[in-house]
Formats: structure tokens, C-alpha cells, sequence
């Protein structure tokens, strides 16, 4: 029997050499087992050993290997390729960002907006708290039901690549950057929240977001950041409304 | 090898196609679902536009009411006020967050709520404004 076969469409960019990217066909033996990824290890290994693309665990964790499949944002290692198979596989950088080289996007931009949200515990004591067992800073299991969800991010990016809003305004703060500060400011145990509301409640913050909620339906992890988005402008609202009624008390 | 910066001023810089929105059903009922508000709006404010010919001349503005091309604007926009209420709606289970105890309230259980809610108040609205019409 023939060996079965199945056709990759992949973007190439080489910088200072190609004005724009331009797509290249390769033929890999086809196996059902296989996700995107190991079509372009193979490529790679077998075709042109020129080929860039990120990619580390293999294994849905690392966020690395988020690329466009066939236009829609993906983790390349979870994507099979029995879900498109006969048919053509078209693998294309992650779209909103720059792209540096074949299937590598920058993602500086993301990096910077990231660390913008201060997503780590924030304490005011922290310094001066005992250390110790039975001095640590307990939680019940149910706050911890409170940020669970959101706390499940790993960076993949595919969020970014999914939202309008982020394409047409870049500054706009975007979905995981947004999730993540929430994910902290619904932590029993963190004090940062007005710390975080500078960043997250300017205008390139939460009221970019006009909830088209792609993100959440892209994201690989379930994070919902389309709820964290809205979740924030309800609490910040909130804080408007008290600031108003009751000026004298503390945010 | 290239630096980063270097290799950044030599990415190439994505652009969002006009026709994004198109792309995939979602975006597209997306537009639909942002439409749909130039379209209550707009229905509102003709109406409102059309109250002082009610007192002037109710004949008149009866008339205005029941003709065709009102009568489709106005079904078409209620269609569409429809739609807006469903995503409406169907958003809150996510946006609302209320912890009850240890446990916090599904979000399908305050969709419903949403629903219920809406429901009733459209009973008892109907039952007002149908009332004076049946009772005569």
C-alpha cells in the first residue's frame, strides 16, 4: 500500500531578504498519531533545515508552540493532524505580532505588559512576616476556587492572536496580561490590587475589551480571560460607584 | 547574529485585514451583536420623535403606526433587540461572580435567573399595556 501523504502550507520569512512572508509547500508522510508540530520537526529534519519555529515541552504546558492552523490560533503539539487529513494543513505565524523569522513572532510586547500587571503576590508585611510553619499565609480551599481558573495561563499568546481589538490597537493591554492580574487581585492572600488598577483600569486597559470573547474560546487552558476582562470592569465600577458614595472610606 | 533589537526593526509588521470580521462566524456575529444596538437605538428615537403628533393628531399618528414600512422597521429591530438581550444575558453567568457560602452560584444558574427575570417582566408588561385593550 502507498504510503499516505499530507500537504503542509507553511509561512516562511527570511528577514532583510523577503519583503513579506510567502508560503512553501512540503509533502510529509501522513500518520494519524502525529500533531502539527511533529510535521514541522520532520520537515525540518528531512526538507529544509532552515525552518523556525518555538517549541519546547511537547506536551501543552510551555505555551511555546502557538501558530495559526488553518487561520484559527493553536498549540501546534495538541493540534492533530487527523483532524484536517486529507486536506492540506496551512501553518502560519501567530497572527498580531511581528513577525522576525519564518514562524517566530516577537513577543516583547507581551512580555512588557505582562510584568506591567505585577502578576506575583504583593504584601505590604511580607518583609516582616514570621517565617515559618504555622506562619505562612493560609488560604481555604474555596478562595482558592476564587482564582483557580485564571491562575491555569501559561503564556501561550493565542489569545492576543485571537482578539480584534489587540490587531487593530496594539496598545490595548490584551487578554492574558488582564486574566493574570485578576487571577492576583482575587488571591486572599495578596494586597497588590491598587497597585494593579493604574495599569488595568487606563484606557488601554479593561474598557479597550468590547467582549468579543474569542479569546476565551481559543485559549487552551480554559482561563476564560473574556470573563476576567468583564469580571474587572464590574469590580472597578464598583469601586467608582463606592468612591462616589462613600469618599471617606478606603478603596 | 542579530541582536534583538535588529531583528525587531527587520519583523515584519502584521496587519489587521478590513475584512476581519468576516473571517469566522464568531467575529461575524459579533458585529451582528454590536449592530444590533445601532438598531434599538435608532427605533427608540424615531418613536420618541413621533410622540407629540400623538397629541396633536392621533388619527394620524395611528395611522403612522400601522403603516407597512414602520410596522417591518419595527420587527426587524425587535428582532434584532432580541438578539442583543441573548448575548446580554447569556454574558452575565460569566461576568457575575457571587461566592455563596463555599461554593460560588453557575454561571447557568444565573443565566437563567436572567431569563426567569426577563420572562415575568414581560408578562406583566403585556398584561398592562393588553388590560385597557381587552377590558376596553
Amino acid at each position: 500500500m502507498a504510503e499516505r501523504t499530507i500537504g503542509l502550507s507553511v509561512t516562511r520569512f527570511r528577514p532583510g531578504e523577503d519583503r513579506q512572508p510567502v508560503s512553501q509547500t512540503f509533502t510529509i508522510p501522513y500518520h494519524d498519531d502525529w500533531v502539527v508540530l511533529d510535521a514541522l520537526q520532520y520537515i525540518k529534519d528531512r526538507h529544509d533545515g532552515s525552518l523556525s519555529f518555538r517549541w519546547s515541552c511537547h506536551m501543552g504546558v510551555c505555551g511555546s508552540c502557538g501558530m495559526m492552523v488553518n487561520g484559527v490560533p493553536k498549540l501546534t503539539c495538541a493540534a492533530f493532524l487527523r483532524d484536517y487529513f486529507p486536506n492540506e494543513v496551512r501553518v502560519e505565524p501567530l497572527a498580531n505580532f511581528p513577525v522576525i523569522r519564518d514562524l517566530v513572532v516577537d513577543i516583547d510586547d507581551f512580555m512588557h505588559k505582562l510584568a506591567e500587571v505585577k502578576p506575583y503576590i504583593i504584601r505590604d508585611d511580607l518583609e516582616t512576616a514570621p517565617v515559618g510553619f504555622g506562619h505562612e499565609f493560609r488560604q481555604a480551599p474555596e478562595e482558592v476556587d476564587d482564582y483557580r481558573q485564571f491562575s491555569m495561563c501559561i503564556n501561550c499568546m493565542l489569545c492576543y492572536s485571537a482578539c480584534p481589538v489587540y490587531g487593530m490597537e496594539p496598545r490595548f493591554l490584551g487578554p492574558a496580561a488582564i486574566a493574570l492580574a485578576h487571577r492576583y487581585n482575587m488571591d486572599s492572600r495578596d494586597q497588590g490590587r491598587n497597585e494593579r488598577m493604574p495599569v488595568i483600569g487606563s484606557s488601554e486597559g479593561i474598557w479597550e475589551c468590547t467582549y468579543i470573547g474569542e479569546c476565551s474560546v481559543v485559549c487552551p487552558k480554559n482561563v476564560d480571560p473574556a470573563s476576567a476582562i468583564q469580571r474587572t470592569k464590574l469590580a472597578t465600577t464598583n469601586d467608582w460607584f463606592r468612591s462616589i458614595l462613600m469618599p471617606w472610606g478606603k478603596r | 547574529m542579530a541582536t534583538s533589537a535588529e531583528s525587531r526593526t527587520r519583523a515584519y509588521r502584521w496587519r489587521m485585514p478590513v475584512a476581519w470580521w468576516l473571517k469566522s462566524t464568531h467575529y461575524t456575529l459579533y458585529m451582528v451583536r454590536e449592530l444590533t444596538a445601532v438598531f434599538g437605538a435608532l427605533w427608540a428615537i424615531l418613536f420618541l420623535a413621533q410622540v407629540p403628533l400623538m397629541k396633536a393628531d392621533y388619527a394620524g399618528w395611528l395611522s403612522q403606526m400601522r403603516s407597512p414600512g414602520w410596522v417591518l422597521f419595527s420587527f426587524v429591530s425587535l428582532l434584532f433587540v432580541l438578539y442583543h438581550v441573548w448575548t446580554w444575558f447569556n454574558l452575565m453567568g460569566s461576568v457575575l461572580y457571587i461566592r455563596l457560602g463555599k461554593s460560588p452560584i453557575p454561571g447557568t444558574a444565573i443565566n437563567a435567573l436572567m431569563f426567569a427575570v426577563w420572562a415575568v417582566a414581560s408578562i406583566v408588561i403585556a398584561l398592562v399595556v393588553a388590560t385597557p385593550i381587552l377590558v376596553g
